[in-house]
């Protein structure tokens, strides 16, 4: 009799608990308003940049929707890709956000500074078509001085006859308009800096599509697994980034516009587990992530982290995440010269020097520690430290300080 | 701040390795000390009244997800591999 009496007192807090259908919870606290702010460093005066979001969710007896907000501003300095030298002859016309282009020093263009304003909304809608079938769906659209962006997504989730196994499919797709800040234009790829041709804004369409499964493991436990497909078409190139062409000696003799190829193919493999410890009220999230695309990038990505409850209100939340990659195919520090101190060009007129695509080991270390106020506020307040080390980059090592305080109000 | 993250890139070598060798420790006597993997990877048929904790906010899979949208829009930006998770995106001209 004991033991039916706590089996149903288990019961009732279950649906009675935080993580109960949204019809449950909707009819105890219907709105939830989730705000944040953030602020990123790079060391060495990099990148700034400061997040303002929201999301404000209504949720009923038979979904919830969800309006998105985020203001970003950015300003700092960025690596270009060109090489460092006091003796360079480039001459350079904008820079992401920036009315005009200003080298770091002594003739040293291998930074551009910049200073931009991005504000983004998005929508999300989700609807139980039935008890085990629900329905999700949105968009997005994003703006700042030198880019557009706007997205649609839709998603179905299926969950078989006993709610241990849960499917899931998600479509999304997205077009991007990318155009220097400054003329509007791009520039024409792999062309002399000096004797450029401006080309119209680039455009670009991309199409993400998922495919999953997650399920209950045991009373403690939640696995997922995700397999995800992007192909993208159209400007790839990153209209401010540009390669060298230098002799050994790391003399420039000219400047080249970044050129990419005009198509990409993702694919990722994605598994998660969500571990209670036995005994305990602490917590264990473990995902790995392995990516691949056709520009010959490979990464692997591992992330952990581990709640520890210090009572019923406050807990502390390590996290570390690790990331591989190697470079892409066009990837080049630099481009080589002849004898005759000519260029030498890529035969498929592909060639970047962003350090975003050399070879790279990234590490995160985190803390997050949260509180809840009362029943309906939540606190958390997290601290993260991004090291990324490069392996031909001319800046071979960025490294930044996160900073986010958020809170969430359900009322 | 930006005195303080210079001081952080320049100074933190040992401490981050330290913090890091720290945090790894503690996840793992965690581990050993509360789970196995034999618990992890056990399956076993859930009856919905035996939920309770999976029902929790930090068991879901998705359990911050204003924080998992901020890490996406960095890690976006600062590295070449993207998605895995969702399908959920916004493109920038990140630097």
């Amino acid at each position: 009799m004991s033991s039916l009496r706590q089996g149903l007192s288990v019961a009732v807090c279950t649906l009675l608990a935080s993580g109960a259908p949204p019809a449950a919870r909707a009819a105890v606290t219907p709105w939830e308003v989730d705000t944040s702010y953030l602020s990123y460093q790079e060391a060495n005066d990099r990148v700034t940049v400061s997040k303002t979001l929201a999301n404000l969710t209504r949720s009923s007896d038979t979904g919830a929707v969800t309006v998105g907000l985020v203001h970003d501003t950015m300003s700092g300095a960025s690596p270009t890709g060109a090489i460092r030298s006091s003796d360079s002859v480039a001459t350079y016309t904008s820079a992401s956000g920036s009315s005009g282009f200003s080298a770091g020093n002594g003739g040293d263009y291998s930074l551009s500074t910049f200073d931009d304003t991005r504000i983004q909304a998005g929508l999300d809608i989700e609807r139980e078509l039935s008890r085990r079938t629900t329905l999700s769906y949105g968009g997005a659209v994003s703006n700042e001085s030198d880019y557009e962006s706007m997205g649609v997504n839709v998603g179905l989730a299926r969950e078989t006859g006993d709610r241990l196994t849960t499917f899931e499919s998600g479509l999304a797709f997205t077009t991007d308009t990318i155009y220097r800040s400054a003329s509007g234009d791009t520039p024409e790829p792999m062309s002399n800096m000096q004797q450029q041709r401006p080309y119209s804004e680039g455009k670009r369409n991309t199409v993400d599509a998922l495919l999953g499964v997650s399920r209950v493991l045991n009373r403690q436990t939640v696995a997922q697994l995700n397999l995800s497909v992007g192909v993208s078409r159209g400007y790839h190139s990153d209209p401010y980034k540009i390669i060298s062409a230098a002799d050994d000696d790391d003399r420039i003799l000219a400047n080249f516009h970044d050129s990419r190829p005009d198509a990409r193919l993702r694919t990722s493999l994605y598994g998660k587990l969500v571990h209670q410890l036995q005994n305990s009220e602490h917590s264990l999230h473990l995902s790995y992530r392995l990516y691949q695309d056709d520009w010959a990038i490979q990464s692997h990505t591992a992330d952990l982290r581990y709640r520890h409850q210090l009572g019923k209100r406050h807990y502390l939340e390590p996290h570390v995440r690790l990331y591989r990659q190697s470079k892409a195919e066009f990837y080049q520090r630099k481009l080589a010269v002849d004898e005759g101190l000519n260029p030498i060009m890529p035969d498929d007129g592909f060639a970047s020097a962003d350090y975003r695509l050399d070879a790279m080991t990234s590490s995160t270390l985190g803390l997050k520690y949260g509180l809840k106020v009362t029943p309906d506020i939540d606190l958390r307040l997290r601290a993260e430290f991004l090291d990324q080390n490069f392996s031909t980059a001319e800046y071979s090592r960025n490294s930044a300080l996160i900073l986010q305080s958020s809170v969430k109000v359900r009322f | 701040m930006s005195n303080f993250t210079g001081w952080i890139a320049h100074t933190s070598s040992a401490s981050y390795s330290r913090f890091g060798r720290t945090v790894v420790l503690i996840m793992a006597t965690s581990l050993t000390a509360c789970s196995t993997a034999g618990d992890i990877l056990s399956f076993s048929d859930v009856r919905p009244w035996e939920r309770g904790t999976l029902a929790r906010d930090d068991m879901q899979l998705v359990n911050d997800a204003l924080e998992q949208s901020v890490d996406d829009h960095i890690y976006f930006s600062k590295e070449a591999s993207t998605g895995g998770s969702s399908v959920q995106g916004g493109g920038c001209g990140c630097n």
